[in-house]
């Protein structure tokens, strides 16, 4: 009551953030979004941009003939899962990457990962393509964080490859929060 | 191992308390910039200033993955190229910005072995310029039997060629 709306990203196509009650929020729990395939399959150059981006020198990531030698396949780190699904900048089939977190309609504005968890049956490899199915498992009733009051919202995903095979379980709590900048400021 | 061969630790010698070495990494516009293009992660948190501090953050900061791939790092520069990531969780409790340096650290908290996995449970914490972690995290590295064997041989030929012999839990050298 009486807070301004949190910003929303200026002229930027790629995420939208549906705004509604807590009520309408509740709602959701229990759905399942349409399952997702990603558009690219893992492959080298992101194996290498993505170690490259924390130094990360585990040698399988690269020298491929050591990887295919230890793993049978040129394996990826496991961070890379979640990016499987980013879409370019730009595509001309317009394409969006909302996590499901942002279309629960809850009056936060904005929102921030809180938590991230995935189990993996095996490395992710190169050339897999992956299909992910997500669901919303519970809404909070609002919480006061550090950054604002909000509402975390908790999703479960399954990510299969193109066997059928089950690759990787994910869960996911975001914050859907309304910023309140001088509380943050005075906790940081 | 070192030298000629691979650095890593086995299953069998990991011991339960075990302390990793620190690793430390300096954070850099371009690094948190780079992830945004290396995982295709647009949220305008982590490459528009003005958003960022409308959230009430101080400024551009690093995602998630940022956070798992050098959580991965800390614990896999330490276990070798024979291990996989086969559970993770990261708990976020701050943010991390270009100019902060990240020092991680990590200790083995259980091993076991189950369902044909050689697993070994680590936890991590990452610090930046408060005591209090911005991020703490259970990671959970198995090796396969097949990794396994691959890790034997690997040692076995190290050793046969004349090489140092390593410290068995594979400790900051």
């Amino acid at each position: 009551m009486g807070r301004e709306p949190a910003p929303r990203a200026s002229g930027n196509p790629w995420i939208s953030i549906v705004i509604g009650t807590y009520e309408e929020g509740l709602e959701w729990v229990g759905r399942k979004a349409e399952p997702v395939r990603s558009r690219l399959p893992v492959e080298l150059a992101m194996i290498q941009d993505f170690a490259g981006l924390v130094e990360d020198g585990n040698p399988v990531y690269w020298d491929g003939e050591l990887s295919r030698e230890i793993w049978g396949a040129q394996v990826a780190p496991a961070g890379l899962l979640r990016s499987m699904f980013c879409p370019p900048r730009w595509a001309p089939d317009p394409v969006r990457a909302e996590p499901m977190a942002a279309k629960v309609p809850l009056p936060g504005g904005t929102l921030i990962g809180a938590e991230s968890g995935q189990s993996f049956r095996r490395p992710l490899r190169s050339g897999d393509v992956l299909t992910l199915v997500e669901e919303v498992v519970a809404v909070s009733p609002e919480k006061q964080t550090r950054l604002g009051p909000g509402h975390f919202v908790e999703t479960y995903t399954t990510y299969h490859d193109d066997d059928g095979d089950l690759v990787a379980t994910g869960f996911g709590r975001l914050l859907r929060f309304t910023p309140v900048e001088a509380e943050a400021e005075a906790v940081r | 191992v070192s030298e000629s061969g691979l650095r890593g630790v086995d299953w069998g010698e990991v011991e339960t308390g075990v302390v990793l070495p620190d690793v430390t990494l300096r954070v850099t516009y371009d690094m948190v910039a780079g992830h945004v293009a290396g995982t295709r992660d647009w949220f305008p948190g982590h490459h528009d200033p003005h958003y960022a501090r409308d959230q009430g953050q101080e400024n551009i900061y690093g995602n998630t993955m940022f956070f798992q791939g050098f959580t991965e790092r800390v614990v896999q520069q330490w276990a070798g190229p024979a291990w996989f990531v086969s559970d993770r969780t990261l708990r976020i409790a701050g943010s991390v910005y270009p100019g902060d340096t990240m020092t991680g650290s990590a200790q083995v908290a259980a091993k076991a072995q189950a369902g044909g996995l050689f697993t070994v449970d680590l936890r991590v914490e990452v610090r930046t310029r408060t005591p209090r972690p911005v991020l703490t995290a259970t990671v959970q590295l198995a090796m396969t039997s097949e990794s396994r064997a691959w890790w034997s041989r690997h040692v076995r030929e190290v050793l046969q060629s004349g090489a140092e012999p390593r410290d068995p839990q594979g400790v900051a050298r």
